[in-house]
């Protein structure tokens, strides 16, 4: 299954299809799209991450690979079925479990499990409002959703203007300004 | 033959860069080595980019390549700073040694621009005199400053006037206008530039503080509120605090001091040059030079007789202690630190917080210094309390969410989608109080990639650090609840951090060679030639960011140099 809703199979460069889908399944359990607003999916936070995971270090790697495959063994325990196959509750009830093994120690949670899921929320966050050249906030959906401007120049005295609506300015990722740029100096 | 240098400066930040600019101007030759790397113009233009600066903090050094430790006291095991540590993919860059590279610490600084007042400089006896001697505990070092306001109030006029603040006075010469600060001590003359625009949410924190009671006005702000100089005007685009500025308008060393230091034509930067080692002649009594490690780790090592320190407190006191110039025990004693009590509103209407730099903002300062009322905390001395309207992203806005509510899933999307455009913060500087528990010294076990010990940090908030947060928590929320805030929380009292970019007083200044560091010019009282500066020379922290004061100093370290003092 492709990433996010369009029909273009992801060219993976760390993840596999599999690790994919897993992680996906987390980040919207996190960014959740249930009342037709964006989510984690629709910003394509997964391709974020895979990308995070090929450019930074071999440690970041391992915490992806030896989480999913914990967080399988857990749901396969807890549900007798992969964390991807849950449904909306029963996922939510795993992770709450393993977020508050975060801060005391829960025998029955597996250890790298809560790293791994402070992690994935690390960078659900960052995938749902980077600029669009990292592979998440795609469409700048992100910062649509919470009605951030993006990468601006400047902001002048009317738009500082306190209760100004800032959805009326146009969105701009850094790709617009380097566009601006060229075509100033063209 | 060693490579020999008429001067050199170790690290191009706020204070090695005033230094460098004002010896080559006076015709000195200097060779400034700085660990970090020298950012580019694409890296300022492009700067938008809060993956790149907040969460992957690429400006700041990391504990991978830079570690230190941390410690809340010595029965407990020292590891790296476990606040910064966090989760991989997350540096938290705002606690941490600031950045790093020509132009240090102010390329990403968030510019707030203080002098102290005059009764900074006598923290010890005023407190005394008010509260008794028995009011600071046994093992307090706290003592006055050397030098008084009146001494460095030439000096601040030069940081504001050759670099750049923009602000409104209080205080000419005794003429009081009530638009500016009531508290400031005299000053000779304006700011060279007005005041910035005050963010979006600025104006009912303002009124809300008239309201009751208190005397707001303007953050003083080393940013351009219009062009001056080589600054030019602040577009306010919000990525600013802990980001490059791509139009000049905050006041970087890179731009100002280095920049006017390499138009000179006096000034070789030699970037990615870590010093690891400050070379001594035989009696150990003078300097005669440096020892560095390039990019790809080769030892270089340069002759000089003239060696500037200025590589941000920490550092200055590891690389003396890693040199073995330490004969009084001093070099990392007396460390000090800020506790902010960052507490944060959602407003009822946009406050859009994503513009404006930081310091587009407004102060109270009623309770700072020893103008802090009586009070049954205990609090012997206050704090600005600042606030915080611009500059929010949303990344780091979605690392402080109210406490209670879980950080994921359709009600944290629904809170944060709602709110995030009604957020504000408010803050205070706690300074905290030095005293034999709390120090710097050598990892005994942890070292960076070149084998050097990682400085180790001991310190742990204090009773009055905590009844301090509390006492000004209330006046926060109370201002909150006049402002109409639907929602108010505060970071966690103590503190998890135990670094807040205004680290002071390890190498202390005074004008006992048995009980300080350096002098009031800044030169080493054990090592002839050689001069350590910044905030480490503080012996007090005030209530003020340190910055403009540590700038001062470094004119006047310059002056003594230049024989001019
Ligand atoms: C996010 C942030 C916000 C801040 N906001 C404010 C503010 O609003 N107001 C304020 O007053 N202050 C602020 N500060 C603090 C301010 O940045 C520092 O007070 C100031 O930069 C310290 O000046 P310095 O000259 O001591 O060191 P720095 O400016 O930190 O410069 C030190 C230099 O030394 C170099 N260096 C370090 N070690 C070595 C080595 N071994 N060899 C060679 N070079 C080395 C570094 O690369 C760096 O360039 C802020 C800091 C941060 C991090
Ligand atoms: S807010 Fe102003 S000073 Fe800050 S980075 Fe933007 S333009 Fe520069």
């Amino acid at each position: 299954m492709p990433p996010s809703s369009d029909t273009t199979v992801t060219q993976w460069q760390f993840l596999t299809q599999a690790e994919a889908e897993t992680i996906e399944a987390v980040c919207e359990r996190i960014f959740p799209n249930d009342d037709g607003r964006a989510g984690a999916r629709d910003a394509r936070v997964i391709v974020f991450i895979d990308r995070a995971a090929a450019d930074e270090d071999e440690a970041l790697r391992l915490c992806y690979r030896e989480g999913v495959q914990a967080l399988n063994a857990f749901s396969n325990d807890v549900y007798g079925s992969p964390f991807a196959k849950l449904s909306g509750d029963a996922a939510d009830s795993l992770l709450e479990r393993i977020e508050n093994a975060e801060s005391s120690t829960h025998p029955d949670v597996p250890h790298p499990l809560a790293t791994f899921f402070a992690l994935v929320w690390e960078h659900t966050i960052q995938g749902m409002f980077c600029d669009p050249k990292y592979g998440g906030n795609h469409d700048t959906l992100g910062w649509q959703l919470v009605g951030f401007p993006g990468a601006q120049w400047g902001y002048n005295a009317e738009q500082m203007k306190p209760g100004f609506d800032s959805t009326i300015i146009p969105i701009k990722s850094l790709e617009d300004l380097r566009n601006e740029l060229r075509g100033a100096n063209a | 033959m060693p490579e020999k240098a008429e001067a050199i400066v170790v690290g191009l930040g706020a204070s090695g860069g005033i230094i460098a600019e004002q010896l080559t101007k006076a015709g000195m030759r200097v060779l400034a080595l700085d660990k970090g790397p020298m950012h580019s113009n694409e890296e300022f233009t492009f700067k938008h980019d809060e993956v790149k600066y907040y969460s992957r903090g690429s400006l700041v050094p990391q504990l991978s390549t830079d570690p230190v430790t941390w410690r809340p006291n010595e029965a407990t095991e020292a590891q790296l700073l476990p606040w910064a540590a966090g989760v991989r993919g997350n540096s938290e860059p705002l606690h941490l040694p600031p950045s790093i590279g020509p132009g240090g610490g102010t390329l990403h600084w968030g510019g707030a621009s203080w002098r102290h007042r005059d009764s900074d400089f006598h923290m010890k006896s005023l407190i005394e005199e008010r509260f008794g001697p028995e009011a600071l505990d046994g093992d307090s070092t706290m003592v006055d400053w050397p030098v008084s306001y009146g001494d460095l109030e030439p000096y601040y006029d030069k940081v504001e006037w050759e670099l750049g603040v923009s602000g409104q006075a209080g205080n000419v010469k005794g003429i009081h206008n009530p638009a500016g600060s009531p508290f400031e001590s005299d000053r000779q003359r304006e700011y060279p530039m007005p005041p910035l625009r005050r963010a979006p949410a600025d104006d009912r924190f303002k009124a809300a503080c008239e309201r009751l009671g208190y005397r707001p006005f303007q953050q003083p702000a080393a940013v351009a509120s219009t062009d001056y100089k080589s600054l030019k005007g602040c577009e306010y685009c919000g990525f600013c605090h802990g980001f490059l500025c791509h139009v000049n308008a905050k006041q970087s060393s890179r731009i100002t001091s280095v920049e006017m230091a390499l138009q000179t034509g006096n000034l070789e930067i030699r970037s990615s040059s870590r010093v690891f080692r400050l070379n001594r002649d035989a009696t150990g009594r003078s300097i005669t030079g440096v020892s560095y490690f390039d990019a790809d780790g080769v030892v270089h090592d340069v002759e000089s007789d003239l060696v500037v320190v200025a590589c941000y407190a920490l550092e200055n006191s590891r690389l003396l202690l890693a040199s073995g110039i330490n004969a009084n025990g001093q070099v990392g004693q007396n460390f000090m630190t800020h506790s902010f009590g960052w507490c944060t509103l959602v407003l009822p209407e946009f406050s859009n917080p994503f513009m404006a730099p930081l310091v587009a903002a407004s102060v109270v300062d009623d309770l700072n210094c020893d103008g802090v009322p009586d009070n049954d905390e205990g609090v012997l001395w206050g704090s600005v309390l600042t606030s915080i309207p611009g500059d929010l992203q949303p990344i780091e806005a979605a690392h402080n969410l109210p406490p209670g509510m879980r950080r994921w899933g359709g009600e944290f999307k629904d809170w944060f989608s709602e709110n995030y455009r009604k957020l504000m913060g408010i803050h205070n500087q706690i300074p905290s109080f030095p005293t034999k528990r709390y120090y710097c010294d050598l990892d005994p076990v942890v070292k960076d990639k070149f084998g050097q010990p990682a400085l180790r940090i001991t310190h742990d908030w204090s009773q009055h650090d905590v009844a301090a947060l509390n006492y000004f928590e209330k006046i926060k929320r109370n201002i909150a609840d006049e402002m109409g805030a639907t929602q108010f929380w505060s970071e966690a009292n103590p503190p998890a951090y135990h670094l807040s970019t205004h680290e002071v007083g390890t190498h202390r200044m005074g004008e006992n060679p048995a009980d300080s560091v350096v002098d009031i010019y800044g030169e080493s009282h054990e090592c002839k030639g050689l001069y350590v500066v910044g905030g480490g020379q503080f012996p007090t922290l005030s209530g003020y960011n340190p910055t403009q004061t540590l700038q001062a100093l470094a004119y006047l370290s310059a002056d003594r140099i230049l024989e001019k003092v």
